[in-house]
């Protein structure tokens, strides 16, 4: 089911929360509002966790992860990383990774068996990555910008991507991951897809801007809610022209 | 009613709140001491413009009350009666109100007598030299003190030829030069902005009429084409004589009466 | 261009709009004329004080002139701001230009606003031509005057413009009250005879508030409210109704009708009252929409009949059913895409509603805006930027790659969970503890609470994160004991390796007893030198350098050097009678001096090789045979031997050499110009020029 949800006045939900198929991080915020969004949907299955990373609470940029593992930049102190290991399961390995490009979110993207990262990423980290999140690797570029993290978000089931994305690179994005893939908005335009939205297997959220368009596009592509994705080139395209045009 | 005014549909609706007319009496009785209390307290150009505005407001209500009050006046009777009773043989006399139209013939006669020459302002302050004139030093030194700057308002003809300014003795500043004056009719009590024809007289003195000098009291001659005026032969006016009644050189125009 | 009719900045009365600039002259601008500005008559006697008065007079002008300026920039920012505020009629979309045509009547506007365009002129050229007259105020009166005419003509001009700043301000009133109205969305535009029900259909099926009362000409003027549909917004306009009267003899309220009928590329729902209770037969309301047609031309248009709680369409009279029937085809055949329309056209261009019962009331939505929408796609898919999209509207399906699935992970009972939550059963979540403990900021929320550790009794358990000096979280590691195996097994091969490669060097067992001695000598000698250093820096650290003459110690001595390159194995002694020469120089000796050849024939003997080399500007004159009358260069300052000193130079020379090259002032360039030569400033000045004495 795709909600919207806002961080204490921004959009960009993204940036403060990273949502995966077996736990769900947010930042620390000065009330509890936004916790509790994903609390309320989510914490009957997987743990949903407070923490900053490394003093910020920019989490969702920061921090890359799936089911299997979970990557925290160099500059997360030790206390956020006991904080969160002790909060994750056992079979969550948890991972601070010296990468100069540390925010991690906005370079790596993923779901639970494939990733794309920046191409600029260093060798180690790239084979690091293939360790802990058990993922095939692959450096790409999303409409000729190297921040993949930020430009798409996809997960086992489908994905969307930054509305610059030509048919053929979706065609071949989509091979690669194996998802089908849309391209498309959120927040009423934006085209940074990953800082805007988070999505898992059976949730989505995003910015409180989104319109109903973008809102019902994000649930057929992650089929939420038992929606497809053929929804969009079917019932849904006469409304997509039209606010499109 | 146009969308969005939300709070005349609610009136409309609701209608006003219960104590509306009991507040705004209040508040209208209270304003008087409200006024008060701002007009003692406002202080500098505040409080001026308060005060001349009020004394204004008082004024016309001076002139509304007399003007009501004279209706209720008790009036002596006009019924025609004369002062004193006639006798009857003066009885049959038409009565001519001749005093009025004797004083205005008078006066019409006075007046061809005193000659065209009587204009509005009679008399004019005269202009000392070194009012008129500011002195320039000229010269690599300057040391040479024959020059003159007129400091006062200049007509100065279109077609007018500078001397070498070298050779130049009285200086004209084309910042003070006019050629237009605001000439007011006396009979039509109407003002024009009439052009300048030339200097017909500066009461200051021939040298000055010479230069063009335009102080208060200058006969001018403008053009007044545009009047429309005619002379008994039948042909249009086009150039008459005014008299400047203000300083231009203070004011920065230059405003004359006609002279008819 | 889109404006904003909300934002405008309010238009003061005339007399407000002098007080409001004359007061902020005044405020704006110095109110004092200083006593000391006064102006003082000039006499020929006083010709000292000229510049004094010319300066005095200069301030006076310029206080008055700054007063006129200041006041004609503010007229001119005011009226700017007016003028810039108010939307050209030119420039605003053309619906809202008619709009504004039949509402404030664009003459009348245009009028105004040109009438304040020449004022802000006007002003300006009052300003110059009296600040040139200022220019040659000679007094304060005079500079007075003029102020006070300049001021005074501004605000003549300005309150003649009374009446057009009155009418600028209701227009800008009424315009910041016009619904927001969007001419290029998606628009459902409600229209018809008065009292048919317009107003009804649109508190039905949007949330705006508008007023329905049982006579004709409740709604005075547009209604706007928004609906949602197929995900989209949809904007709804309710229109004042239409009399069946010429053009010209419509008035204001109808105007607006017509105007949104014109311009708005909208969907249009020509409402009709088959009851004929609003007053007008079905005739009329025919022949109505005969006449206005021209304006549905290239638009959806939908005959609506409403009012089926009081009559069904089936009911009608046959003439009045044929009437009807003969608008659904009139409409059909205008409207744009007509073609679009399936087998059943009937149905979407004559449909029935009752807004009393709300029946059919969502089917009429629903046929509009679906005809709207299938219009304006039709019209955009033949433009152009309909490429730039194709991507959004195409799901790229994944071709395999290999034979590994990839199936979604959902945990079971998502569905379960939902669907309890949706009947209502909520789990308690931090934002409801969070109000009942206090609010946000007093309510600090438990983070350890959902810690998954082994032993939950763990989870409070206070953790040091420093232990003596330590980070603890540095030793954390789950597999430390494999490592540490591994690292003492590296360890130990180490230490083999070690040991081998020492086994066949040199070994101190095998030096002579002498050797030995030396040895142990070099080591005592090297642990003096290194303690003598650290005692040196830990005293050095924060203690002044103190000159030799006090050092306590003076280690420097002729005696230390003696001993010292004596036990080295040098000769030092003449070394040390140097020293004592060089340090006697001052003051008188007890030692004869040797003459000056002497003492250079000796340093010249003592030198040697290689040749002595002295500055390049003093060698010359060395050469001429004055070098000995004066001193010898300081030779050993410094610098150990003359290779040392001949290499000095040369850098010395180095560094001047770019300097001169470029012809620059060098050190040696230093000049003390003599800036009142005595010849020139001395002695009587007769008549005449003082350019040559």
């Amino acid at each position: 089911m795709a909600s919207r949800c806002g961080f204490e006045n921004s959009n960009d939900v993204g940036v403060f929360a990273n949502l995966t198929n077996a736990y769900c991080i947010t930042a620390l915020g000065a009330a509890e509002n936004f916790y509790s969004v994903f609390e309320a949907e989510l914490a009957d299955h997987i743990p949903v966790i407070k923490t900053s990373v490394a003093g910020t609470r920019l989490v969702g940029r920061m921090t890359v992860g799936n089911r299997n593992g979970l990557l925290l930049p160099n500059t997360t102190t030790d206390q956020e990383l006991m904080h969160i290991r002790n909060s994750l399961p056992d079979e969550v390995v948890v991972q601070r990774i010296d990468e100069r490009l540390s925010a991690l979110g906005n370079c790596i993207a993923c779901n639970d068996y494939v990733a794309l990262i920046h191409p600029d990423i260093d060798k180690e980290t790239e084979e690091i990555v293939a360790d802990v999140l058990g993922v095939e690797v692959f450096r790409q570029t999303i409409a000729g910008n190297v921040l993949v993290g930020s430009y798409c978000k996809f997960t086992n089931q489908g994905g969307l991507v930054a509305p610059q994305t030509t048919v053929e690179d979706l065609d071949e994005l989509s091979s690669l991951l194996q998802v089908p893939l849309v391209a498309g908005t959120v927040n009423r335009g934006s085209d940074v897809i990953g800082a805007g939205m988070v999505a898992n297997d059976w949730s989505a959220f995003c910015g409180l801007d989104t319109t109903s368009t973008e809102l019902s596009v994000i649930e057929s592509v992650f089929k939420l809610r038992d929606s497809q994705p053929s929804k969009i080139v079917g019932e849904m395209r006469a409304s997509l022209i039209d606010s499109m045009i | 009613m146009p969308q969005g005014e939300h709070i005349e549909l609610h009136r409309k609706r609701y209608g006003r709140q219960l104590d509306h007319e009991e507040r705004t009496r209040k508040k209208e009785a209270r304003s008087v001491k409200k006024r008060a209390a701002m007009a003692q307290r406002a202080l500098g150009i505040k409080g001026k413009m308060f005060a001349k505005e009020r004394a204004k407001e008082k004024a016309t209500m001076k002139k509304t009350i007399a003007m009501h009050e004279e209706r209720d006046k008790k009036h002596k009777a006009d019924d025609g009666q004369q002062g004193s009773a006639v006798p009857a043989y003066l009885l049959e006399r038409e009565q001519v109100e001749r005093a009025k139209v004797l004083s205005n013939t008078i006066k019409q006669k006075r007046k061809e007598k005193a000659g065209k020459w009587e204009v509005p302002l009679p008399k004019v302050r005269p202009v000392a030299e070194d009012e008129m004139f500011k002195v320039l030093r000229t010269g690599k030194r300057k040391k040479k003190e024959w020059k003159r700057m007129v400091t006062k308002v200049t007509f100065v003809p279109p077609g007018f030829t500078r001397k070498p300014p070298k050779y130049e003795r009285f200086i004209r500043p084309t910042g003070l030069r006019m050629n237009k004056a605001h000439v007011t009719h006396p009979e039509l009590k109407a003002t024009f902005q009439l052009e300048i024809i030339g200097v017909k007289k500066n009461p200051n003195g021939q040298a000055y009429t010479g230069l063009g000098v335009v102080t208060k009291g200058t006969i001018i001659e403008v053009n007044v084409s545009e009047l429309g005026l005619v002379t008994p032969g039948g042909k249009v006016v086009w150039g008459k004589y005014a008299q400047v009644t203000n300083n231009p050189e203070n004011d920065g125009c230059i405003n004359a009466v006609l002279l008819v | 261009m889109v404006h904003n009719f909300k934002s405008m900045q309010s238009v003061p009365t005339a007399k407000d709009f002098i007080d409001i600039v004359l007061s902020k002259t005044q405020r704006g601008t110095p109110t004092v004329v200083h006593n000391g500005w006064a102006i003082q008559r000039i006499r020929q006697f006083y010709m000292r004080c000229w510049l004094n008065i010319c300066w005095a007079i200069q301030r006076i002008r310029q206080f008055y002139m700054r007063k006129v300026k200041f006041t004609q920039q503010n007229w001119h920012d005011k009226l700017t701001q007016i003028l810039d505020d108010f939307p050209k009629v030119d420039d605003v979309h053309p619906f809202y230009a008619d709009l504004m045509n039949v509402l404030y009547d664009k003459d009348h506007y245009k009028l105004a606003l040109g009438q304040l365009n020449m004022c802000r002129n006007l002003i300006d050229r009052i300003c110059q031509d009296y600040v040139r007259l200022l220019k040659y105020g000679d007094s304060l009166y005079r500079c007075k005057q003029l102020k006070r005419a300049a001021l005074g003509r501004m605000c003549t001009l300005m309150k003649r413009q009374g009446p057009s700043l009155a009418y600028l301000e209701q227009v800008r009133q009424h315009m910041s009250r016009l619904p927001s109205i969007d001419p290029n969305t998606r628009t459902l535009l409600v229209c018809g005879y008065p009292n048919v029900g317009k107003s009804s259909f649109m508190n039905k099926v949007t949330r705006a508030d508008v007023e329905v009362q049982p006579y004709a000409f409740t709604t005075k003027s547009l209604y706007v409210g928004h609906t949602d549909y197929k995900y989209l917004r949809w904007q709804v306009i309710d229109t004042p109704g239409i009399l069946d009267r010429p053009l010209e003899e419509r008035n204001t309220i109808e105007m607006q009708s017509i105007t949104a009928l014109a311009h708005l590329r909208a969907a249009v729902l020509y409402v009709i009252d088959i009851s004929e209770q609003c007053g007008f037969t079905i005739k009329q309301q025919a022949t109505l929409f005969h006449s206005i047609k021209p304006l549905f031309a290239n638009k959806p248009v939908l005959i609506v009949a409403n009012k089926t709680d009081v009559v069904q369409l089936e009911q009608l009279p046959a003439e009045d059913r044929a009437l009807v029937d003969e608008m659904a085809a009139e409409a059909r055949k205008i409207s744009s895409g007509g073609a679009l329309l399936g087998p059943n056209d009937a149905e979407t261009t004559l449909v029935t509603m009752s807004t009393l019962t709300e029946d059919g009331i969502s089917h009429v939505k629903q046929v509009a805006c679906d005809r709207l929408l299938s219009s304006r796609v039709e019209v955009k898919l033949k433009g152009k930027r309909v490429s730039d999209v194709v991507n959004r509207i195409h799901v790229a399906q994944p071709k395999a790659r290999d034979g590994v699935s990839r199936p979604p992970v959902i945990p079971p009972g998502v569905a379960a969970a939902r669907a309890r939550r949706e009947a209502g059963d909520k789990r308690k979540t931090e934002k409801e503890l969070q109000e009942e403990q206090g609010g946000a900021g007093v309510y600090n929320s438990d983070v350890r609470k959902l810690y998954d550790l082994k032993d939950p009794a763990w989870r409070y358990d206070i953790m040091p994160e420093i232990m003596n000096g330590k980070n603890i979280l540095d030793f954390v590691d789950p597999d430390i004991d494999a490592r540490l195996e591994a690292l003492e097994r590296e360890e130990e091969a180490a230490a083999a390796a070690h040991a081998d490669a020492i086994g066949d060097g040199m070994d101190e067992d095998e030096l002579g007893p002498e050797e030995r001695a030396t040895l142990q000598q070099i080591r005592e000698k090297k642990k003096k030198i290194v303690a003598e250093h650290r005692r040196k820096k830990a005293a050095g650290n924060n203690a002044a350098p103190l000159p030799r003459a006090v050092d306590a110690e003076r280690s420097r001595t002729k005696e230390r050097m003696t001993r010292e390159l004596g036990a080295l194995g040098l000769d030092a002694s003449a070394a040390a009678e140097r020293a004592a020469r060089s340090q006697s120089r001052r003051g008188r000796s007890l030692v004869r001096k040797r003459g000056r050849s002497e003492a250079a024939d000796a340093d010249m003997a003592a030198e040697e090789q290689p040749k002595k080399r002295v500055h390049s500007s003093k060698s010359r004159s060395m050469s001429r045979g004055r070098a000995l009358s004066m001193a010898a260069p300081e030779q050993s300052k410094g610098l150990k031997d003359a290779v040392q000193r001949n290499k000095a130079i040369k850098m010395a020379d180095k560094a001047q050499w770019k300097l001169g090259r470029a012809a620059k002032k060098g050190e040696a360039d230093r000049h003390i110009p003599d800036l009142k030569p005595k010849h020139l400033f001395s002695g009587k000045r007769p008549r005449g020029t003082t350019d040559r004495r």
